[in-house]
């Protein structure tokens, strides 16, 4: 039996509830961000004691579906001011759905300043206890064993790191990775600062005595993962031995930059000249020729058959750090002129460590380097920024308010935000059609909620010019952002999207594995219908906080800079911009 | 002749025509060669092409190769 767990922080008192009807169909993004529109007032300030935080599994999370391990975190962003929802790999979803735990939503606000708590739950339920102080004000690489130590090797943990206790605008989620490593984030727009704000430093999840997601029509579950994981399997991304199993997500980086949309140097040009030294194919060959702990295809997430993790080692073959993703190497990369994949995963390390979302940063620092904290290239200088952060400095403190607040405190107009939440590893003006989801995405800007990347740069889902500026981007972008929310709330990976947008028996499969749970009878023509649903409830919540068309527009800058090597600018008409949400 | 200047990515790489560990390569083709042409002469198996681009934007295998050219060939890619 679901339920549903209630956490008062102002008495520290948690209540266990039964799931109601109308939450019954729904899970991960779906039911985070319900739950945020129905409960958090959309005026409140996101670090008060009326803001929410709701984790939630998706609705097939725990049933043995392949790659389907998703955490959806959701609250009122401190970043952006509107809803959020941020998602997470990891192993702690799949141990909450098998403790029937539909969501865990924080709420109130304890009176004590500066004290935190942590979250046990297990099959007897959930109770909270002070958090020790060794798992304070560390970084995550020390607290995480400490925290292991005390409840055991198997635990699932989701918790913030010094950013989150410091209530910082960049602070995100950690959750562990299969070998506990403090790796995998629900990143975006500042989901560890509402934590923090609550006093909560961690959710511990022992599944022990759990057992998979019970299944209304096994049947049709079974049918449902045969048909997905066979298209996992099929397609040439996604398969074994698969671009993103040999290469991890950084196989974008050559593809992305040879098409002249690779933002360098804080969104000066769209090439980078060094990218090819910080490719998933260099990571590839780093980790076979240094050995030791290298790997690629490594598994990240509780079920994943896709596999796109790395763990990248320094040159005598211990481990650096897990994981560079693309969007990693690039924002603390190529987006800071930095060419070298150790100064690229010291930075990631300590993203993870302080808690930190890697986008957001590496935006934040470029930023910062075109304020001249720091030059452009200088890895050293950008580590010593970092540190800054962790410190809590009140340098530090600016630069943790993330690049928007970075830029209004140094006088920067080269600021690359919509929201006010920096844009991740696409440039708008060579790809138009991304810069449209930029622009009018719930969450501020995010290349995963409607990622049109897939037919205008990569040739998945079809082929779209990636100069084009018509109607033609709006309608894309909107059935990504739609069939997005879906997926998000069904607890799989967005990257299964690559395989089911092509072959179309696999999204059969994604829709039966939820009506095998669920007992419903949806067709895959319902995705875009449930999915646009949850759209318009986010966007509903987004313009009662105070958010119009105005806001769903790109940065001036990149109307009027021409941007290396197309010298192009972003020119979508405004009228195209508005009509993703009013077609 | 027309030489363009050649990159192979990710299991394309395989097909680079020297064991260089350098990125590009320059390749000379008669007047009026074609992208496919290029394809062909470097032995790659189409189906194990996933994007061609000539100077940042995708053209199809009856694109005319130009003197200077800058050619990137992709398996399908996908990350995020």
């Amino acid at each position: 039996m679901s339920k549903i767990l209630r956490v008062n922080m102002t008495d520290q008192k948690v209540k266990s509830e039964d799931v109601p009807e109308k939450y019954r169909l729904i899970g991960g993004r779906g039911l985070t961000s319900a739950i945020t529109c129905d409960e958090v007032p959309p005026t409140c300030h996101p670090l008060g004691p009326n803001n929410k935080i709701t984790f939630a599994p998706g609705i097939v999370t725990g049933s043995g579906a392949p790659t389907a391990g998703r955490l959806s975190v959701g609250c009122k962003s401190p970043l952006t001011g509107g809803i959020k929802e941020a998602n997470s790999g990891g192993i702690a979803s799949d141990k909450l759905a098998r403790l029937g735990i539909k969501a865990i939503i924080v709420e109130g606000q304890p009176k004590d300043k500066g004290k935190f708590w942590v979250l046990k739950v297990n099959k007897d339920g959930a109770e909270l206890m002070p958090a020790e102080a060794g798992w304070l004000g560390n970084g995550l690489y020390e607290a995480y064993p400490k925290m292991l130590k005390k409840f055991g090797e198997k635990v699932g943990i989701i918790s913030i790191g010094v950013a989150g206790e410091m209530l910082m605008s960049m602070a995100g989620i950690c959750v562990n990775d299969p070998e506990n490593r403090p790796s995998r984030y629900a990143g975006r727009g500042g989901v560890g600062a509402v934590m923090g704000s609550k006093g909560l430093k961690a959710i511990i999840v022992d599944e022990t005595g759990g057992s998979s997601v019970s299944l209304a029509d096994s049947e049709a579950f079974n049918t449902g993962r045969k048909k997905l994981t066979d298209a996992l399997r099929q397609h040439d991304i996604t398969k074994p031995g698969g671009t993103l199993n040999t290469y991890g997500t950084a196989a974008l980086v050559n593809v992305i930059n040879e098409a002249g949309a690779f933002p360098t140097r804080n969104f000066s040009s769209g090439r980078f000249e060094g990218a090819s030294k910080i490719s998933g194919e260099t990571i590839n060959e780093t980790c076979k020729k240094r050995g030791g702990v290298g790997a690629t295809g490594h598994r990240g997430c509780t079920g994943c058959i896709i596999q796109c993790s790395n763990v990248y080692p320094k040159e005598d073959g211990t481990e650096l750090v897990s994981c560079q993703e693309y969007e990693s190497v690039w924002s603390l990369g190529a987006n800071c002129g930095i060419d070298s994949l150790d100064v690229t995963g010291e930075l990631v390390r300590l993203c993870n460590d302080y808690g930190l979302d890697t986008i957001e940063a590496g935006a934040t620092i470029g930023v910062a380097m075109e304020a001249g904290l720091a030059k452009f290239g200088d890895g050293k200088k950008a580590i010593e920024l970092m540190h800054e952060i962790g410190k809590g400095t009140p340098l530090g403190h600016i630069l943790g308010g993330g690049a928007a607040l970075t830029a209004d405190t140094f006088g920067i107009v080269r600021c690359p935000t919509v929201k006010r939440q920096s844009m991740p590893a696409y440039e708008p003006r060579a790809i138009k059609g991304i810069g449209v989801t930029y622009a009018t995405s719930t969450m501020g800007a995010d290349h995963t909620s409607g990622y049109t990347i897939a037919p205008e740069i990569l040739g998945v889902s079809g082929k779209m010019d990636p100069a084009s500026k018509g109607v033609e981007k709006a309608e894309a972008s909107r059935n990504f952002q739609y069939a997005t929310a879906f997926i998000d709330s069904s607890g799989h990976c967005l990257f299964i999207a690559f395989a089911i947008l092509d072959i179309p028996s696999g999204l059969e499969g994604m829709v039966e594995e939820c009506n095998g749970v669920l007992g419903t009878n949806w067709t895959v023509d319902d995705v875009g219908r449930i999915g646009g649903d949850i759209v318009k409830m986010e966007r509903a919540f987004n313009e009662a906080a105070g958010f119009t068309n105005v806001d769903d527009r790109i940065p001036e800058f990149m109307k009027y800079e021409m941007l290396p090597p197309h010298n192009v600018v972003y020119d979508v008409p405004d009228e195209v911009l508005d009509k993703v949400h009013n077609p | 002749m027309n030489k363009v200047e050649v990159r192979l990515f990710a299991s394309l790489r395989k097909y680079h025509p020297s064991t260089e560990d350098s990125d590009a390569f320059v390749l000379e083709l008669a007047d009026g060669a074609k992208l496919g042409d290029l394809v062909e002469k470097l032995k790659i198996p189409r189906q194990e092409i996933g994007v061609l681009m000539a100077n940042g934007k995708w053209q199809k295998e009856d694109y005319s190769l130009k003197d200077g050219d800058r050619i990137g060939l992709f398996p399908l890619i996908g990350g995020g």
